[in-house]
């Protein structure tokens, strides 16, 4: 059987291939590096940072995790056996050199809902079924020539989650997604930064993916963890707390280690109970 | 009345409830502009003076629906997709059905260049920023790769990383070019390449992971986007003068995607490139011992005898001296399989003619202050046809990997030398060879500690030789033909218990050769001038070794120990047994210090060809007769340091080695009428060796200074029988470099590399030798289009306090980029320097030489890279 008779043009093999090539193109999976930059406060001069957080993206849903910690987390399936003793020395010395936060952001965009995961040592909150709300973006400088790591890039402005973000896309990219929670420009979010300067993101490689890690990758960050579900308020709740009280971390956790513990030089030590932290919602958004 | 007064109220709420309704529902359909097909996943969003208002995402039938928030109506819908334009539409009725169509559009995922760290490190991955340590003039990513710190490249293109052969090389995770990876190295150009990544203690066999821990590195190339998967094109072509034509052309067409990869490549020069070095397999994975030593002008070497001519290469730029007219074509293709299997073919053909020639005045120092002074003018023609291919399947599965590689190599080779001295000499040398090898590798993991590796590794070859020699008015011929089948098959068992691994090795080594040698027209005295020797070599084997974490620190402890059966026609069988025990220790001593001791005994002996007991005249004037299975013991120690630190970019490194060997037959030359026999004599000698080398590499700003620097120290002691008399030798050499390389601004760029070496070898009476060189690079690129390139080679050398002084060997190009290619004009050996003098010592002997160069050319051409 003739596949390809007179009446088919070279133009329509073309366009069969430009369209497999489309296609190819349209289901691609890309992961974004980005860096994440953070105070604990208003009055803290510097940025704390997160350098190699990671989006994966692939047009039904975005995870924003830490590269770090997802590296530790699969080492340590690695190198502790099922009683938590060490199995494997090496896993468990490169596990070791990995940190990062434990923070988990998931976004699905076909359901319009999001989930954040905080992971406070052996336990694990997972809040679920947060409604998606669009940022309102307001487009600005829509003819600029601005370029940010290599891409043209756009401004636009919004209030979303409590906060009021400022973020730079870039059209050349066209997925509505970006770091953290942030989405919904006409390309890819490459700059975001709120209006108190306390959180800032930006990009620092992008690529594509074959193998998803996500949510595949939830059994090594929930490994040896008690799984608690809830709502993303009730989450973000538990840890904001967690995160500023250090007696609530320790009943939370019910970890007794030297967490939150300093030593002096006189060889004394003093507790800190109470530390710095403002979350990425804004506390104003629950309310 | 009530039906009238329902009414009115109806009409004066409707308004009401169209509002409270909330205004509309935009409703619309996005497809492919070129196919019609619906496009499902594409993000819609709906806007009101360039605010947004609601959104939604198109379903499987590439329908949508948005539902703008507030009251406001849109006038404005953005469409985006991956692999799409993204759209604009103005919504100019709300109520009307919005048909979008999207143009296909390859997005560009090119990495950041302003905010990207260079060298991110993770675990044991490092990523270099591949524009970071580029200043735009490099031409080939060896030359790309040779600027990242920790990393060298061989001029055949093989890679070495912190000192070491890597043991795999990838292009987007995939294995193209097997051994012969330098093709790759010398002719993808670094515009296609986003990053590169170093994989430090790589396993590249999935079932060993875990379980066997390696200390080499693989290297990886990472594309840009918009060059991966897709065909891409490098090439160009130049004609220059005098001696029209001179000729200088390269297409090379690849493909490297995660599934599929080809390589196809054809060039040639009679300019000086040595192109046929990329065809060189390089130490790498599979063949466990690698390449111990290439001659540099072999391609293959099994296909060395001791008929295989000596060329003379020089230390210095090729395109100044090497007199060549090369091509070489080369076709590659890797496919993977839908059972992830690999399917890896390659074909490569070179051909090459090479000339060299050189006046020499060879002094032979005598113990009893006797001097002999041979002054000759060797002109030499080479001529090389070499082919090899192979396939390959090879299947690198998490519980099993296998492989199996089938390959050839042939090569006809003629050779003619016109040697001028008081009696004119001449020599021709026809030397063809054919080789067919198999390698099997087959590894089961047979639980996550527990692995069994199977291989076996079989070739045979072939060498013929035939080599007539003229002296005066006497001739005479030498015949030598080698064949040899050579298959060694083993089995490992690989045990991982706690920290420990166990590796147990039992295995079989069979050889059998042939070599046949006559020598006729020539009777020299005492010596059996042709034989027919016919070697068995059986050779039961068995290792054990084992690797233990201590800390933060790996033992490493090998026992490998074989029993060898040697049977001899015609001669005396023998058995022996040989064992090469070793042990390492190695380890980070802190994040940033690396460091690692080995110790190494070996008992040894030399190969099943030494027993050929018959001279064989190696020239017209040198006959050589083998070692008989000379028996040596040796113990060598290694001392390493390393230091990286990434975040000041400083990186150092401190080798020390000494080795101890001694052996049981003892080189002897014996100069007499107008010949020297170079022969073994039984006698217990010692060879002495203890090296330090230093280098410390500061780049500063990445490419606004880059400045290495390096030094070391040889000391060898042996002895020798030279004219009957044992004498005892020493050398001490001395050797110091500085390279200075900045790229302070885009428009500079330069280089600078000296180094000096001095040499003293002692017996009874002293020789020293210094020798000074300095390469000069300077790129300007006045403007974005235009770059002038100047290369400048300064060689001084000292004989015996007597200074040789050689002219600067010059040369410059201007580049002209445009947009899809540039155009080049270049003009080599500027000033027309016409020869290179040289001084050397080695041992009793000492050299003063002078090279034919290649004079001044003119080239004028073009490159692209599409």
């Amino acid at each position: 059987m003739c596949y390809f008779n007179k009446s088919m043009s070279w133009k329509s093999l073309l366009c069969v291939l430009m369209f497999c090539c489309g296609s190819l193109m349209a289901q691609r999976n890309i992961r974004v590096s980005y860096a994440f930059l953070y105070k604990r406060d208003t009055t803290e001069k510097n940025f704390r940072a997160e350098m190699d957080m990671r989006l994966d993206y692939n047009w039904k849903e975005s995870w924003f995790y830490s590269e770090g910690r997802y590296l530790r987390d699969s080492l340590c399936v690695k190198a502790f056996d099922k009683s938590g003793n060490i199995a494997d020395q090496d896993a468990y010395n490169e596990a070791i050199r990995h940190r990062g936060t434990t923070d988990l952001w998931r976004v699905d965009f076909q359901d319009a809902s999001y989930g954040i995961s905080y992971k406070a040592i052996k336990k694990i909150f997972i809040g679920e079924k947060g409604s998606l709300e669009l940022p309102l973006w307001n487009l600005l400088d829509s003819d600029t020539t601005k370029t940010f790591a290599g891409y043209a890039v756009k401004k636009a402005e919004a209030e979303y989650m409590g906060r009021k973000w400022t973020v730079w896309y870039t059209e050349e990219v066209p997925v509505n997604a970006g770091p953290w929670l942030l989405w919904g420009c006409p390309g890819l979010i490459v700059y975001a930064i709120d209006s108190e300067k306390l959180f800032n993101f930006y990009i620092r490689d992008i690529g594509t993916f074959d193998e998803p890690r996500w949510p595949e990758g939830m059994k090594a960050y929930a490994r040896a963890c008690e799984v608690e579900r809830l709502s993303v308020k009730e989450e973000e709740k538990i840890k904001t707390r967690a995160s500023r009280n250090m007696d609530y971390f320790n009943e939370l956790t019910g970890y007794s280690g030297a967490i939150g513990e300093v030593r002096n030089k006189d060889g004394s030590v003093t507790r800190i109970q109470y530390m710095k932290y403002q979350p990425l919602i804004a506390e104003s958004y629950w309310k | 009345m009530r039906l009238r007064l329902l009414s009115l109220v109806i009409l004066l709420l409707l308004p009401l409830l169209c509002t409270a309704q909330g205004a509309v529902e935009i409703r619309g359909s996005v497809s492919d502009s070129k196919t019609g097909e619906p496009l499902a996943g594409a993000f819609v969003s709906v806007y009101k003076s360039s605010k947004v208002l609601g959104y939604s995402m198109t379903g499987e039938d590439g329908s949508f629906v948005v539902k703008p928030a507030g009251t406001a109506v849109p006038d404005t819908a953005i469409v985006t997709l991956m692999g799409y334009a993204s759209r604009k539409t103005a919504i100019t009725d709300p109520s009307k059905f919005l048909t979008i169509k999207l143009v296909p559009k390859k997005a560009e995922l090119r990495a950041s260049k302003v905010t990207s760290s260079v060298i991110e490190e993770k675990g044991d991955t490092t990523k270099y920023s591949a524009a970071a340590f580029s200043d735009g003039n490099e031409r080939n990513i060896g030359e790309l790769l040779a600027k990242l710190p920790g990393l060298s490249v061989t001029e055949s293109g093989g890679i070495r990383v912190d000192g070491q052969n890597i043991n795999k090389f990838y292009v987007e995770g995939m294995d193209l070019m097997g051994a012969r990876y330098g093709t790759v190295v010398k002719n993808l150009t670094p515009d296609k390449i986003s990053s590169v990544e170093v994989y430090r203690r790589h396993q590249p066999v999935k079932a060993l992971a875990g379980i066997v821990v390696t200390d080499k590195s693989a290297v990886n190339i990472i594309l840009k986007e918009s060059s991966k998967g897709t065909w891409l094109f490098s090439g160009g072509a130049a004609l220059g003068a005098p001696r029209f034509p001179i000729f200088n052309f390269r297409a090379m067409v690849s493909r490297f995607s995660s599934s599929r990869q080809n390589l196809y490549l054809l060039k040639g020069n009679n300019i000086g490139n040595d192109i046929l070095q990329e065809l060189r397999e390089q130490e790498y994975f599979g063949r466990a011992s690698g390449k111990a030593y290439v001659l540099r002008e072999s391609l293959e070497p099994d296909f060395a005898t001791p008929l295989t001519p000596t060329l003379s290469p020089l230390q210095l730029p090729k395109e100044f001296w090497y007199a060549n007219t090369s091509g070489v074509a080369s076709l590659n293709s890797l496919r993977k399989t839908k059972g992830d299997m690999l399917v890896r073919t390659t074909l490569s053909a070179a051909a090459e003619r090479y000339s060299e020639d050189t006046f020499t005045s060879e002094r032979v120092n005598f113990p009893d202050g006797e001097v002999l002074t041979i002054d000759e003018r060797t002109e030499v023609l080479d001529r090389k046809l070499f082919m090899t291919g192979s396939a390959e399947l090879e299947k690198n599965a998490g519980k099993a990997y296998f492989s199996d590689k089938l390959g050839f190599s042939g090569q006809l080779r003629d050779n003619d030398l016109d040697i001028t001295r008081e009696e004119p000499a001449g020599e021709h040398r026809d030397l063809p060879s054919f080789k067919v090898d198999n390698l099997l590798s087959s590894i089961i993991r047979l639980s996550d500690r527990k692995a069994l590796d199977i291989s076996s590794d079989t070739k045979y070859f072939r060498n013929e030789g035939q080599a007539d020699f003229k002296f005066g008015q006497s001739a005479f011929r030498q015949d030598y033909t080698i064949s040899r089948f050579d298959s060694r098959n083993s089995a490992r068992f690989d045990a991982k218990a706690g920290k420990q691994v166990f590796h147990f090795t039992a295995g079989i080594n069979l050889t059998g050769s042939a070599i046949e040698s006559n020598l006729t027209g020539l009777e020299p005295r005492g010596i059996s001038a042709g034989a027919r020797t016919r070697v068995w070599h059986f050779a039961p084997r068995a290792a054990v070794s084992t690797d233990r974490s201590i800390g933060r620190s790996k033992l490493d402890l090998s026992i490998p120990a074989s029993l060898n059966y040697v049977g001899v026609s015609e001669g005396v069988n023998m058995f022996y047994p040989l064992v090469s025990p070793s042990i390492s220790l190695s380890g980070p001593l802190t994040g940033k210090l690396d460091y690692s001791l080995i110790g190494r005994f070996s008992l040894s002996r030399s190969q099943d060809e030494s027993l050929h007991r018959a001279a064989v005249a190696r020239t017209y004037r040198v006959l050589a007769i083998p070692d008989s299975l000379m028996r040596s013991k040796s113990l060598e120690t290694t001392a390493f340091l390393k230091y990286s630190n990434n975040v000041a970019l400083f990186y150092a490194t401190l080798t020390s080695s000494y080795d101890k060997s001694f052996s049981d037959m003892t080189s002897s030359a014996f100069y007499y009428d107008r010949f020297s026999v170079s022969s073994f004599v039984p006698a217990v000698t010692a060879h002495d060796l203890f090296s330090v080398n230093g280098n410390v590499k500061k780049y500063i700003g990445l490419r606004a200074l880059v400045i290495e620097a390096r030094a070391g120290i040889l000391l060898s002691s042996y002895e020798s029988q030279l004219q009957g008399v044992m004498e005892g030798f020493r050398d001490r050499s001395l050797n110091a470099g500085l390279t200075l390389r900045s790229n302070p601004w885009d428009w500079i760029s330069a280089e600078v590399k000296t180094d000096g070496t001095s040499l003293v070898s002692s017996f009874s009476r002293q020789s020293r030798t210094d020798r000074l060189t300095c390469d000069m690079t300077l790129a300007v690129m006045p403007s974005k289009r235009m770059s002038l390139l100047t290369d400048c080679y300064l060689s001084w050398y000292s004989l015996a306090g007597k200074k040789t002084a050689n002219p600067p060997l010059i040369s410059s190009e201007a580049v002209w980029k445009l947009d899809k290619f540039s155009l080049y004009l270049r003009c080599m050996n500027i000033l027309g320097a016409d020869e290179l003098k040289m001084d050397a010592v080695s041992a009793f002997q000492s050299f003063h030489s002078s090279r034919k160069l290649l004079g001044r050319r003119v080239l004028a051409g073009v490159r692209m890279s599409l």
